[in-house]
């Protein structure tokens, strides 16, 4: 296990049989020893098992990437960084020998990764395997995939942008990381992983204009296999220089690559009308309509005229013109047998490729380096004037028209500020609060107004009231806010601080008052010790009917009905259980005065309920004496909701009830 | 009857208690992922949006930086987060929920409650379940939030490096440089509060608290090889060179000569513009003795003095002691009668 924090780096991991056909064979040897003839050979045929050591060949499938640099599909300032891809498998790039006969531990890597800009090589998808390599290459049969990718490109990007022979073990190497670091292992199973290095630093292309920014270039990174075809690369570079001319980084695009197909129909093509009229020489397959795909003439040098017409606006009837066509056909590199002879095409396997886009925009360190570190606020007083009034404090003067229409210049500042500030605080234990933004407008002692925390008050109210939502809820919150009061009220009243703290926190179960009693006071009295109240009941009695009722006689229950026993007996017997529905049992009318319409009774009962209540909080209290003796108690409390249902109750009889 | 009082005291305090822990317990709706606890005075939803609020979320940028000149291309700028500020934009959304003067009063009484809330609320909006511990590993409570602070970082590393990670520490203690092996669990990181693209070039940070130290660094795509470009070279000559290492102990660092970093210039193909000459970098790299590299090829050795590590940018103290706002006008009542009266008096004269 590696450090963490730590990665260790090895040359190579070559596998002990590269990937290929193997055929192993068993002989033996058995010698008979006769008695008179001495020893004799006995012959045994050989036993051949034959095996195959497989590995990816036209295709890397895609749980062996781990990652790649740049990632795909990104934009950004690679200029200093090689493209690289990291692959799980780490023997992988020495599965294969690409150099027969080389020496045992010292075969060259099979994948090489090459870094091409749109234009420098063609990538076709959906081939045979057989014909993706250049012509007279035969890879044999042994294929991973039914179609696989090839890139295209002439023998001049080999020379320039393919490494060198004597590079490739320069650009892989093995690299082990501690399993535990997320962001290099990355779900690996072993930590071992093979990385492939490209030599090509990505480069922007040149401005437009000298001084402008670069342009941004797009790139694709191939990871290709160098089966049989090593000897196509450069075996090493004479002559190498220590600076390169960025300026010249769009020079080996083939414009014709990257020309848009043109703008007509298959029938126009076949008939050679319209605009497929540019089309008909075959040099021209893929003119270009217009200049501003081409940042750079291509078209340099002898073949300026060629190149010039290529891309300006197409003249109908130039493309009979035989030496354009020629000069052009050149320059294509394509079709014309006589192009063919200049530029030799190659084609190589692509095992993976992805696309990135480099830009000039300076990259991450000189970007940082050269930020504008400061305090919000700070202003650049070297710009012209008019400049921004700043003071101290963060605040800026803005142009303000005032309510009445008055053109004037007030203070503003946002919540951001460029020094710590102090927090309003409760004011004589009353912490402040708005309820309108006008309320936060404040005059400074320059005269002017600063509006800041108003304005973002309302801010703060509009975005409040843009969610229907939220309004609603809030709404509801605001009808139980009564609850929570109310609730906060009772804890005041039942106790000390501690239970104040209780009759919040109750109240912020559901901010409703049955909530309260739900969860707070029953709670509560379920907690409380057996006899805090008084003696509580035991828990399983043998019986719970009083004793008067179980010395009772069914003769008396009978008789207490109004029955006859005798008769029931009868009855019973005759008919059975049945009978007894024949009987016929004595009944009252129940009065039909409510309740409620008991005025005295009423009264009592709710005096008897406020004394109750005040006994209750002047107990909790802790207050001792009672009211003095014959004034009316006190009631120290609001209606309630049996207050009201009594009230309503009340009333109701005054209206129904009889006239008592 | 005291006796019973206190009982019933006793017994009410446990079941606070039990209430609250019972309230942490909750459920928490599905799809919500911040540490917000279940409703309390104020229901949860209200408080998530309070919170929200007061990291400024949804406010239009506007209102945060009125004029453009306060954030030019290229800058970063530091700022405290003005809770006054941030309290007035709770203030308004609150004004929202009441009717009448009786909701007012209401209200009013129960804003203390309610700003404490948010005030322990806005530290968890960012904050996932699992990472939402009572004390954190110091034994510091997670609870209402002290200063704020936070950055504005307006270019084109915001737009080109996605990726960018922002970290920040209360104290100054390592060298710039240093790995930080818990840069993500130490006890001295201060959090994010929000990290947000406010526009393609456009960062906004907030910090739950002041950090002595902020380090931004280049996001981590793996480990990366390059070289060193002259930003100075004339673009038809560009050069580049890379620093080399000891490969005997390459944990020490590029290899020093009269306190400069040795350096290689880079080889490159004549013709093919940015196409390194891997071969000769080596052959010059081997050939600088203090590299330790020996003859072989040795692609691991090459890789070793072609590492490039993400870039850490180090912003330094940032810390002012806290004043009183000087700039806001104040007034005693007091004295604004004492004035009135004096012009009450004056307009009698008259």
């Amino acid at each position: 296990m590696t450090t963490p924090g730590f990665f260790e780096l090895y040359p190579s991991a070559r596998p002990a049989l590269p990937a290929g056909a193997y055929t192993a064979t068993g002989s033996q040897q058995v010698i008979a020893q006769t008695p008179h003839d001495g020893p004799a050979t006995v012959p045994i045929d050989d036993t051949a098992f034959h095996l195959v050591v497989d590995a990816p060949r036209y295709k890397l499938p895609p749980d062996q990437i781990l990652s790649t640099f740049p990632p795909a599909g990104t934009e950004g300032d690679w200029r200093e960084r090689l493209p690289q891809i990291v692959i799980k498998r780490r023997t992988l790039p020495w599965e294969r020998n690409p150099a027969p006969g080389s020496p045992a531990g010292q075969q060259p890597p099979w994948l090489a990764l090459v870094v091409l800009a749109d234009g420098e090589g063609t990538l076709s998808p959906d081939v045979d395997p057989s014909r993706c390599v250049s012509a007279g290459i035969d890879l044999g049969p042994e294929a991973d995939v039914p179609k696989a990718k090839y890139l295209e490109v002439g023998q001049d990007i080999v020379d320039k942008v393919f490494p060198c022979r004597d590079e490739l073990d320069l650009l892989c190497h093995v690299r082990k990381v501690d399993l535990r670091d997320t962001e290099l292992a990355l779900g690996d199973d072993d930590g071992f992983l093979a990385v492939v290095l490209s030599s090509r630093l990505p480069q922007p292309a040149a401005p437009a204009s000298a001084g402008a920014e670069a342009k941004p270039l797009k790139y694709t990174a191939y990871l290709i296999n160098l089966e049989r075809q090593l000897d196509v690369l450069l075996p090493t570079e004479p002559a190498p220089s220590h600076s390169f001319n960025a300026t010249l980084t769009t020079d080996l695009i083939d414009q014709q690559l990257l020309a848009p197909a043109p703008d007509a129909t298959i029938d126009q093509i076949a008939m050679t009308l319209g605009p497929a009229l540019q089309i008909q020489g075959k040099g021209v397959a893929k003119a270009v309509e217009s200049g501003s795909l081409v940042p750079f003439s291509t078209a340099q040098g002898i073949e300026s005229k060629a190149g010039a017409w290529a891309i300006g606006p197409v003249v109908n009837g130039v493309a009979g013109s035989a030496d354009f066509q020629t000069a052009s056909a050149y320059k294509a590199g394509v079709n014309a047998g006589f192009a063919e002879v200049l530029v030799r095409k190659l084609r190589f396997p692509v095992l993976v490729s992805w696309e990135f886009t480099c830009t000039g925009e300076g990259g991450f360190e000189r970007l940082m380096n050269n930020l504008d570190v400061g305090l919000l606020g700070t202003v650049d007083e070297t710009t012209a004037p008019p400049n921004l009034e700043v003071a101290a404090t963060g605040h800026i003067s803005l142009a303000h028209r005032t309510r009445r229409g008055e053109a004037s210049r007030s203070w503003y500042r946002g919540p951001l500020t460029p020094q710590p500030t102090v927090r309003a605080e409760a004011v004589q234990g009353v912490l402040p609060l708005a309820h309108t933004g006008d309320q936060l407008r404040k005059v400074v002692p320059d005269g002017r107004e600063d509006i800041s925390l108003a304005a973002l008050f309302e801010i703060g109210r509009l975005l409040t009231l843009n969610k229907p939502t939220l309004v609603a809820q809030l709404m509801q919150w605001r009808r139980e806010l009564f609850g929570a009061a109310r609730a906060r009220e009772l804890a005041d009243a039942l106790a000390s601080s501690v239970v104040t703290g209780l009759g919040l926190g109750a109240a912020s179960g559901r901010n409703a008052l049955e909530d309260l009693v739900r969860t707070v006071v029953v709670d509560a009295f379920v907690t409380l010790p057996a006899d805090a109240l008084g003696p509580s009941a035991p828990a399983v009695t043998a019986a719970r009917m009083p004793a008067e009722l179980l010395q009772l006689q069914t003769s008396d229950v009978l008789a207490g009905l109004g029955l006859d026993a005798d008769r029931l007996m009868a009855i019973t017997k005759a008919y059975g259980v049945d009978g007894l529905a024949t009987v016929p049992v004595q009944t009252q009318e129940a009065p039909t005065i409510p309740a409620a319409g008991d005025k005295a009774s009423l009264l009592a009962l709710n005096n008897t309920l406020g004394l109750r209540v005040d006994d209750l909080v002047m107990s909790a209290l802790k207050a001792t004496e009672a009211p003095p003796h014959g004034q009316k108690p006190r009631r120290g409390r609001k209606k309630d909701t049996l207050d009201r249902l009594i009230g309503e109750a009340a009333a109701r009889a005054r209206i129904n009830g009889p006239e008592d | 009857m005291e006796l019973q009082t206190k009982t019933y005291v006793d017994a009410m305090k446990a079941t606070v208690g039990t209430l609250a822990l019972t309230l942490t317990q909750l459920p928490r709706p599905d799809g919500v992922e911040d540490g917000i606890r279940p409703d309390g005075v104020v229901p949860a939803e209200i408080v998530r949006f309070l919170a929200q609020l007061r990291l400024l979320q949804g406010v239009p940028f506007s209102y945060l930086v009125p004029d453009a000149e306060l954030i030019p291309a290229e800058t970063i700028r530091f700022f405290y987060l003005d809770r006054n500020a941030t309290d007035a934009l709770v203030e308004g959304a609150l004004s929202a929920s009441t009717v009448n003067a009786a909701d007012r009063i209401q209200l009013a009484e129960l804003y203390r409650t309610v700003r404490d809330e948010v005030d322990a609320a806005e530290r968890l909006v960012r904050m996932k379940d699992s990472d939402a511990p009572a004390v954190d590993a110091e034994g510091r409570p997670i609870g209402a939030g002290g200063q704020i602070s936070g950055f504005l970082l307006r270019s084109r590393l915001v737009s080109g490096w996605p990726g960018l990670h922002v970290r920040a520490y209360a104290t100054d203690t390592r060298p710039d440089d240093q790995t930080i092996p818990d840069m993500d669990t130490s006890p001295d990181r201060v959090r994010l509060l929000r990290m947000e693209r406010l526009a393609p070039a456009v960062l906004l940070v907030l910090f739950d608290g002041v950090p002595a130290v902020v380090h931004l660094e280049e996001p981590r795509s793996g480990i990366q090889f390059g070289v060193r470009l002259d930003p100075g070279a004339d673009p038809a000559q560009q050069t580049a060179v890379v620093t080399v290492r000891d490969v005997a102990a390459p944990n020490n660092g590029p290899i020093k000569s009269g306190g400069q970093d040795v350096t290689v210039p880079v080889p490159f193909r004549p013709g093919a513009p940015g196409v390194i000459n891997m071969k000769k970098l080596n052959q010059d790299m081997i050939n600088i003795a203090a590299t330790n590299m020996g003859a072989s090829v040795d692609s691991a050795e090459f890789a070793l003095q072609m590492l490039r590590f993400p870039l850490r940018q180090v912003f330094g103290d940032t810390s002012v002691p806290a004043t009183a706002d000087a700039f806001v006008a104040t007034i005693k009542i007091g004295a604004l009668a004492d004035r009135f009266q004096l012009a009450a008096k004056v307009l009698g004269g008259l």
